[in-house]
This record gives structure tokens, C-alpha cells and sequence, in this order.
């Protein structure tokens, strides 16, 4: 048989088995063996199957994960998102809309030193909900900004995501951090003018707040300073080539538990937490890294990357029109599939064509992320949205799913209008790691 | 060994594994820090220390993963399954979970090989010059016991517990 034939039968087989709920990263490893044994030999496969694994769980690269995802809880566990959110109401609260946009302000903030966007929306959830309850907002614009807003964790960095990207694609995870940075503030920008038209429309959904002194608004700045520094040191320091990526995981793990520590903020039990599932997400990215090599491997035997790769740029379309369908494939994948485990799963595919097509990798990454990102708050697998659902009932019980999806339709037209700006001008992206490298 | 005996050897083997784990993720993010400190304060690196920091990654995720396993970590497509029948969604879960077992059963085989051939070699890491066969024996460990919580999912399944 064909091996490009053979690779089409295991990207059905592939497809069949995702269904039957069991794990992208078996799945990929189950596929992965089966071809490239069948394509090569048995003992091929099963030797691709030891080696993968071994290299994969002890790559020193791949370390920095662990490290990262263990910086993501703690800050998840140790207060730093109520400070954070406390700064952004100060300076928003007071105007239409204001508490909405303070919570979107503080989730890119708090993605700044936690990579997890369920992470993000979850903690977000229980600072930000009681407060737009207690001002009156609609049920679907308090649930809605903080389910939106959390995805915005996902490409602040350190994003878990564009490292694991950055790993597989052999990009620099520094430049990949770089490039995210704008994008998020852009997209920030683009959620609070989203909430600034909706309740211009509607002025009911979201009343102003308390409006403070100018004192007391300078005073709460004092709660952005351990996070800047955190982030500083951490981005900063590799930056500046003081750090690699690992030390600088290290650097935020153990500046995070510093400050939980003298601040009083992080219990025993909390910390514990946040190692148990630290190590939890560890083992799934790790998987599905082991997963995606494997699969990798397999469909580099058959050469449908190269052929397609081949047979896209064989036709007489514009690079963007090719980009737009691989963004749709992206964007619809991303509705039903975690970003993650979706980007893993296609890059061995479509990264050979973005390079053929002659797009810069690095853009590539960040675009990826955006489009996936949209899935977080999409039907019918919308993570943040249960995440918030989940966390909204302890507080605030008459808040539904369908008020959590009615209320992120702004920001999904927001992030759309994020991804043709960045399409359009790749620039926005492509700046900071262009200016710094 | 009856159905209750494995489940309770293999909750506590999970147990004892998360912890050696957790200290290990800890250890990671202490000796880089260390190093870094002794580094810049007085100018004298770790010895060896980006090994040490991969021989605890490897404990880290390597002993983990049957707690992973176990607490569901692993992302699966639910958009269609959850829109089976109780009665199809078991069988499927049957088929797949002993599907992963025989892999990942697999999987430890093949990793407990790749060991036995390094220590054959004598293969030893370049600085430390720790040997590589005792860090694949110890990854062959934690695939084995991950298999070991796939099997028992199995025997729970089968006893009609999802």
C-alpha cells in the first residue's frame, strides 16, 4: 500500500478513535505505532514508541512545563488575582460597564504569571462575579467578561501552549513570549471597547461603580507591584539573556511562594494543591507531546506534510486565502477539541505549509492560539464557560449556561476583529520579538 | 489477588508516587534556583546540575503518571460520546481503556529493553556520569504502574463501576 494512502487510513482511524472519548495523547501514540510499524516494521514501531517516551519525559526543555504550570497555581492559590482585580476597579469601577472591563484588565494581568486560561477564568470567576452581582450587572455580561476574559491567559505569556508550540517547532520560546504580549493588550483593548458599546447600547446591563479618590486609586496600585515584579523578573530575565527559559520558570516558581509566604497568603494545604495539580497537567501536556512525536513520525514516513505542503502551494491561490481555510480547519477544531491537544495534533501537518507559503513562524504560533482560544468560549466544548458556570454557583446560582454563551458573543466578534488586525498587520505580533532579538 | 486488594495496592502505590513526585517538582524549582543564587553570588555554578534537574523531571512526570491517569488529566473529545446510550458508552469505554492497557503495557515493555540494553552499554550521562539505565528503569516504573491504573479501571469497569 501507498504510505501516503496508509497515512489517510490512520488520519480516519484517528478521527474514529478521538470519538470514542478516548485521550488525544493515546490516541496519537495507539495511531502513530500502528502506521509507522506497518509502514517500517514492528520492532521500528516499538522501538519509536521507548524512545519518544524516554526522550520526551526526560528532555530538559520540556522541563520548564512543570515549572511554569507549578507558577500558574500558586498564583492561582495565593491571592495575587483579588489584588490585582482590586487595582483594576479603582482605576474602571466608576464608569459604564467599568466593573466588566476591571475583570478583563485583571485577567490579562493574572495571565501574566498564570499560563492556564481555565486557571484564569476559575479564579477570576469567584473575585469578579459577587462584585458586577452586587452592582446590578446582567448575568450575561458578568459571566461572559470573565469566560472571555480568561482566554486571554492563554497568550499572555509564559502560555503553556506557546512553549509546548515553540518546543515542537523548534522556535524560540522567548520570541514565541515576546510576540504574545501586544496581541493580548490589543485584544484587552478590544474586549473593554466590546463592553463599552454593549452597554452604550444598554446602559442596564452593566451600572457604574463606586468611583474613588484619586488617592485611594493611586494607593491601589500597590497591588500590581508584586505581580510586575514577578513578571519582570521572570519575562525580563530572559529577555535580557540573564535566565533561560527553565531558570526563569524557577525564578517565578519560587518568587510566587515567596510572596505567598510573607504575605500570608498561601496555606500549606494550598500549596500542596498546586503541586498535586501541577503534576497533573504536567503528565497531560508531557503526553501529549510523547503523542504528538509519535505521530509526528509516522505521518513524515507517509510524506503527507510535504505533499501537502506541496499541493497547497501548488495552486494559484493567495498564501492568505490558504492561511484563512487552515484558520477555519483551526477555528473549527477548536470548538470541539482543546487547543492544546488540536495543536499538537495538526502541527506536524500544517507547519510545513505555513513555511512552504513562506509565513513567519512565530505569527503562526501566536495566530494558532488566538483562533483555538476562540473554542474556550464556543459550544459545544467552551471550557471556560463550564469553568465559570462551575464556580458562578456558589454565588451566584441563577446564572445559567446559555446567559454564560449569550454573553460571550461580544468577545468572540472582539477576537475575530483581533485576528484580521493581526492577520492584516502582522506587525502587531511580529514587533517586540523583531525589536529584542 | 481479588479485585479490592489491587484497587487498595494500587490507590496506595498512587499515593506514595504522587508525594516522591511532588517533592521532586518542588527539588526542580529549588536547585535551579540555587544554582542561580550560587551562580551570580558566588560565581560557581551547580556541578552538574541541568542532569539533576532532568533526572527529577523524569520523577516528576514519570511517577505521576498513574495519578494523572486516575484523577482523568487526559483530554478526550467528548462532543459525540456523551451523546451515547449508558449501555454503548460502556462497551466503548471497555474497548478503549483495554486498548490502552495493552499500549501502554507495551510502552513499559519496550522501556524495560531500552534499559537493559543501556546498562549493557554501560551508558553513563556526560557530566555526572550518572547512569542513563537506572533513569529509564525508573520512567519503565512509572509506565508500569500507570498500566497497573489502567488495568484496574478495567476490572472496575467489568464489575459494572464506571
Amino acid at each position: 500500500m501507498e504510505p501516503t494512502t496508509l497515512g489517510i487510513i490512520g488520519i480516519f482511524v484517528m478521527l474514529a478513535l478521538l470519538m470514542t472519548r478516548m485521550p488525544v495523547a493515546y490516541v496519537m501514540t495507539l495511531v502513530g505505532f500502528g502506521g509507522f510499524s506497518v509502514l517500517i516494521s514492528l520492532k521500528g514501531g516499538m522501538n519509536l514508541l521507548s524512545r519518544s517516551f524516554y526522550d520526551t519525559f526526560s528532555s530538559y526543555s520540556l522541563s520548564t512545563i512543570p515549572l511554569f504550570i507549578l507558577m500558574g497555581q500558586l498564583a492561582f492559590n495565593s491571592g495575587i488575582s483579588r489584588r490585582l482585580y482590586s487595582t483594576a476597579y479603582h482605576f474602571l469601577g466608576h464608569i459604564q460597564g467599568g466593573l466588566a472591563m476591571a475583570t478583563v484588565a485583571a485577567c490579562t494581568a493574572f495571565g501574566s504569571v498564570c499560563g492556564s486560561s481555565p486557571a484564569t477564568a476559575a479564579t477570576m470567576a469567584t473575585v469578579g462575579i459577587p462584585e458586577m452581582k452586587r452592582y446590578g450587572y446582567s448575568n450575561s455580561l458578568a459571566a461572559g467578561s470573565v469566560a472571555s476574559g480568561g482566554g486571554l491567559g492563554m497568550i499572555m505569556p509564559p502560555s503553556i501552549v506557546l512553549i509546548v508550540y515553540g518546543i515542537l517547532t523548534e522556535q524560540s520560546i522567548g520570541e514565541l513570549f515576546m510576540a504574545g504580549i501586544i496581541p493580548s493588550i490589543v485584544l484587552t483593548i478590544l474586549f473593554i471597547i466590546a463592553i463599552s458599546i454593549i452597554c452604550h447600547r444598554d446602559p442596564s446591563l452593566g451600572p457604574k461603580g463606586e468611583n474613588f479618590p484619586l488617592g485611594a486609586k493611586l494607593k491601589s496600585l500597590m497591588g500590581l507591584i508584586d505581580t510586575i515584579a514577578v513578571f519582570a523578573l521572570v519575562i525580563g530575565g530572559m529577555f535580557f539573556g540573564f535566565f533561560t527559559p527553565n531558570e526563569s520558570a524557577a525564578v517565578g516558581v519560587l518568587g510566587i511562594l515567596i510572596l505567598g509566604i510573607v504575605k500570608r497568603q498561601l496555606t500549606w494545604q494550598a500549596f500542596v494543591n498546586s503541586l498535586y495539580e501541577t503534576l497533573r497537567t504536567s503528565c497531560m501536556v508531557l503526553f501529549l507531546v510523547a503523542g504528538a512525536v509519535i505521530f509526528g513520525k509516522f505521518l513524515a514516513v507517509t510524506r503527507i506534510p510535504f505533499n501537502v505542503a506541496a499541493w497547497t502551494s501548488s495552486f494559484d491561490l493567495h498564501p492568505l486565502v490558504i492561511m484563512t481555510m487552515i484558520l477555519v480547519v483551526y477555528f473549527i477544531g477548536g470548538c470541539i477539541m482543546d487547543a492544546l491537544a488540536l495543536i499538537m495534533l495538526t502541527i506536524p501537518v500544517f507547519y510545513p505549509v505555513i513555511m512552504t507559503l513562506g509565513f513567519d513562524p512565530i505569527w503562526f504560533g501566536v495566530i494558532i492560539v488566538l483562533v483555538t482560544q476562540i473554542g474556550v468560549i464556543t459550544p459545544p466544548v467552551g471550557i471556560n464557560v463550564y469553568v465559570v458556570y462551575g464556580m458562578a454557583q456558589k454565588f451566584a446560582p441563577d446564572i445559567t449556561l446559555e446567559d454564560i454563551f449569550k454573553g460571550t458573543m461580544p468577545f468572540l466578534l472582539a477576537i475575530l476583529v483581533g485576528i484580521v488586525l493581526f492577520a492584516m498587520f502582522p506587525q502587531i505580533i511580529l514587533f517586540l520579538p523583531q525589536a529584542m532579538y | 489477588m481479588s479485585n479490592s486488594k489491587l484497587s487498595d495496592f494500587a490507590g496506595k502505590l498512587e499515593t506514595v508516587l504522587k508525594n516522591v513526585a511532588a517533592v521532586c517538582l518542588i527539588g526542580m524549582a529549588l536547585l535551579t534556583g540555587a544554582d542561580i543564587i550560587s551562580r551570580s553570588v558566588l560565581d560557581t555554578p551547580i556541578f552538574g546540575v541541568e542532569e539533576i534537574v532532568t533526572v527529577l523531571a523524569v520523577l516528576t512526570t514519570g511517577l505521576a503518571l498513574s495519578y494523572a491517569q486516575s484523577q482523568k488529566s487526559n483530554i478526550g473529545v467528548e462532543f459525540i460520546y456523551t451523546k451515547l446510550s449508558q449501555r454503548t458508552r460502556r462497551v466503548v469505554k471497555i474497548f478503549t481503556t483495554s486498548t490502552s492497557a495493552v499500549l501502554f503495557g507495551l510502552v513499559t515493555w519496550r522501556l524495560y529493553l531500552y534499559a537493559c540494553t543501556m546498562r549493557e552499554a554501560e551508558e553513563v550521562s556526560m557530566t555526572l556520569e550518572l547512569p542513563t539505565d537506572m533513569i529509564i528503569f525508573a520512567l519503565t516504573f512509572g509506565f508500569g504502574c500507570f498500566t497497573l491504573t489502567l488495568l484496574k479501571e478495567l476490572i472496575m469497569l467489568f464489575a459494572g463501576d464506571e
